[in-house]
């Protein structure tokens, strides 16, 4: 099943219920496109770290201070490459939960991501171990 | 020179590391000595001053955001991330990571420097020890009776850094005797009522003053046992000026040893639980120590004690302790378990220093070997020959085309030789420490198991001909000493 039918179908009962949405990530736009073909009066918020932008009267770019508050959240995680445990945080935030420990958000990160920001997160880790 | 030392132990640790600074400065006196360490123990700046300065990192801060989830962690991020940016300001030449945890590790592929050495990772990835004494730092310092050599020797070698032998205790006959009598871990006090019967016996026999230090925290448990008037709560830095003057210092393993220690006051330690008298004695020439001699001694400091009762602290009695704290003021103190290990530490020196047995032509000064101690290292070497017959066998099975029950059997008979060689030659079990690792690789991969047993036993083998040779060179040498007497 391609990526975007699978998450879709994940998230089917939950969208059909809102009107609003809020999804995380827009990497090549294909999610979102699904998405609006199979909710046409949906109204979306996107949020992306990296810069993209989904051009469409129903969508709306948005960063992530400037989010609604108590919409459903929608991660899209093959985009998140690169700001795994950002994305991470700002959906817990969103979604008002715990931000999750520092273990489960370090075991996001790729073992090949040794950029400045993934050395700290893994040297926070070890204080916890 | 700019050096940086990762010292994010305890205080106890940090007065050790001191003498990294001191062993720098005589190398490179104009070198300027940082110091990355806990902002809990920020007080010790005022006792170092030759740390020209120190970076804190406040772990309590990170350890409190990261574990009471309704904190952001990027809070933590924030604030470690501005330490390291601040650190990499400075632009090191040299980096020395002292603490040898995996956080440290982990900073050091953080922090910039020309020279890195140490426990370090580069990009996630351990950089590999090509320092002998670092990889025996690595494989036998946490282990139970583990190392041979006292920590700032071993940190020394690991680092790369000239040692400076130890300063001498100034003994004295004047100047009060302090009593240090709790520790920070239950496990290493040897009782109140232990030092309140020595305080007696010492004040029955020498007029100086006896005063009982402790920190204002204790300061209501040591009253159970002293009055107001004998205890005093000094400052790191007024302790240290009261040990300049001071006859001598009895104490458990504490960071207040140490800093007696560094201004050469004589001290007496009482090691008992997780505290290891080959590790962590005070690093001073001419101090004074006991030790317990329980089967359950030492200790791993992260457990609880596995005795229904305190029994390494039972085993030291007052009376004994007094006897020799008498002797060592009256001068006639002698620590006898000290020079059986001499050998074995001379051993194992020619081992990580990289000497071969073809070039053992200088000997230090040795204890005389008994016919016993030579019998027993000919048995080892019979040992040993066997375990590499073994070896090979397991080996072949490997590559040829025997079945595995043939090499799980051998495995098996291996383990339990290797497990009774440990048990039965005590003085150096710890030479057959990888071999006993190599077990623990076995499931994943036959050549890495065989790779660690291997390296283990070509590990036991060197020492066990350095060993024989000094027996033999110590032989001659008392027949030559025998042969100049029967010539007069």
């Amino acid at each position: 099943m391609p990526v975007n039918d699978a998450w879709l179908k994940a998230f089917n009962r939950e969208i059909s219920l809102a009107k609003k949405v809020i999804v995380l990530g827009c990497g090549d736009g294909s999610h979102v496109r699904a998405l609006l073909n199979a909710f046409p009066s949906l109204a979306i918020e996107l949020i992306d770290l990296s810069g993209l932008t989904f051009s469409h009267p129903q969508v709306q770019n948005v960063s992530a201070d400037k989010a609604s508050s108590r919409c459903l959240v929608l991660e899209f995680k093959p985009a998140w490459v690169g700001f795994e445990i950002d994305y991470a945080l700002i959906s817990a935030r969103l979604r008002d939960r715990d931000m999750g420990d520092i273990k489960s958000l370090t075991n996001n990160l790729p073992i090949q991501d040794q950029s400045h920001e993934a050395k700290i997160w893994r040297a926070l880790r070890e204080i916890v171990q | 020179m700019k050096i940086l030392v990762i010292s994010l132990l305890r205080l106890g640790d940090i007065l050790l590391h001191a003498e990294l600074v001191r062993s720098l400065k005589a190398q490179c006196p104009k070198a300027e000595i940082h110091f990355l360490i806990n902002k809990q123990f920020q007080y010790v700046q005022s006792i170092l001053p030759a740390v020209r300065q120190w970076h804190l990192l406040d772990r309590q801060f990170l350890q409190q955001v990261l574990v009471e989830q309704h904190q952001s962690p990027l809070a933590a991020f924030d604030n470690l991330k501005n330490t390291i940016d601040s650190l990499n300001a400075e632009k090191f030449d040299l980096m020395l990571n002292a603490t040898h945890n995996l956080f440290s590790v982990r900073l050091t592929d953080l922090i910039e420097a020309k020279e890195k050495r140490g426990a370090v990772f580069h990009n996630g990835k351990k950089v590999a020890f090509n320092n002998a004494w670092l990889n025996y730092f690595n494989d036998h310092y946490s282990e139970l009776n583990g190392s041979r050599f006292h920590y700032v020797e071993l940190l020394h070698k690991a680092l790369g850094i000239e040692i400076l032998n130890p300063q001498k205790a100034e003994m004295r006959t004047e100047g009060p005797i302090y009593l240090q009598v709790l520790t920070a871990d239950a496990k290493k006090n040897w009782g109140l009522d232990n030092f309140k019967q020595v305080k007696k016996s010492l004040a029955e026999k020498f007029p100086n003053e006896i005063k009982v230090i402790c920190s204002p925290d204790e300061k209501d448990q040591v009253l159970r046992a002293f009055s107001t008037d004998e205890i005093i709560s000094p400052s790191l830095e007024e302790a240290r000026a009261l040990f300049r003057s001071a006859r001598l210092l009895i104490t458990g393993d504490t960071s207040i040893q140490h800093l007696a220690a560094s201004v050469a006051c004589p001290t007496f330690s009482i090691f008992i639980g997780s505290a290891d008298v080959k590790k962590t004695a005070p690093w001073v020439l001419g101090s004074a120590m006991i030790s317990a001699k329980t089967f359950c001694y030492p200790c791993r400091a992260s457990q609880a004690c596995s005795q229904k009762a305190h029994l390494c602290a039972q085993e030291i009695s007052a009376h004994m302790v007094s006897q020799q704290v008498i002797a060592y003021l009256q001068g006639t103190y002698f620590d006898a378990t000290k020079e059986s290990s001499l050998f074995e530490q001379a051993v194992w020196r020619f081992h990580l220093d990289g000497e071969t047995v073809q070039n053992l032509l200088i000997v230090p000064s040795l204890p005389i070997q008994s016919a016993d101690k030579k019998q027993s290292t000919l048995k080892l070497h019979e040992d040993l020959l066997w375990l590499d017959q073994k070896i090979e066998l397991i080996s072949q099975s490997i590559f040829g085309s025997m079945p595995e029950e043939v090499i799980h059997r051998v495995s098996m008979e291996i383990r339990n030789k290797v497990e009774s060689l440990r048990l039965e030659h005590q003085d150096v079990a710890d030479s057959f420490l990888k071999m006993s690792q190599s077990f623990q690789v076995i499931d994943r991969s036959f050549f890495e198991f065989l790779k660690v047993l291997r390296s283990g036993w070509k590990e036991a083998h060197n020492l066990n001909q350095i060993r024989q040779r000094l027996i033999f060179i110590q032989n001659e040498r008392n027949q030559g000493s025998k042969m100049e007497v029967s010539l007069e």
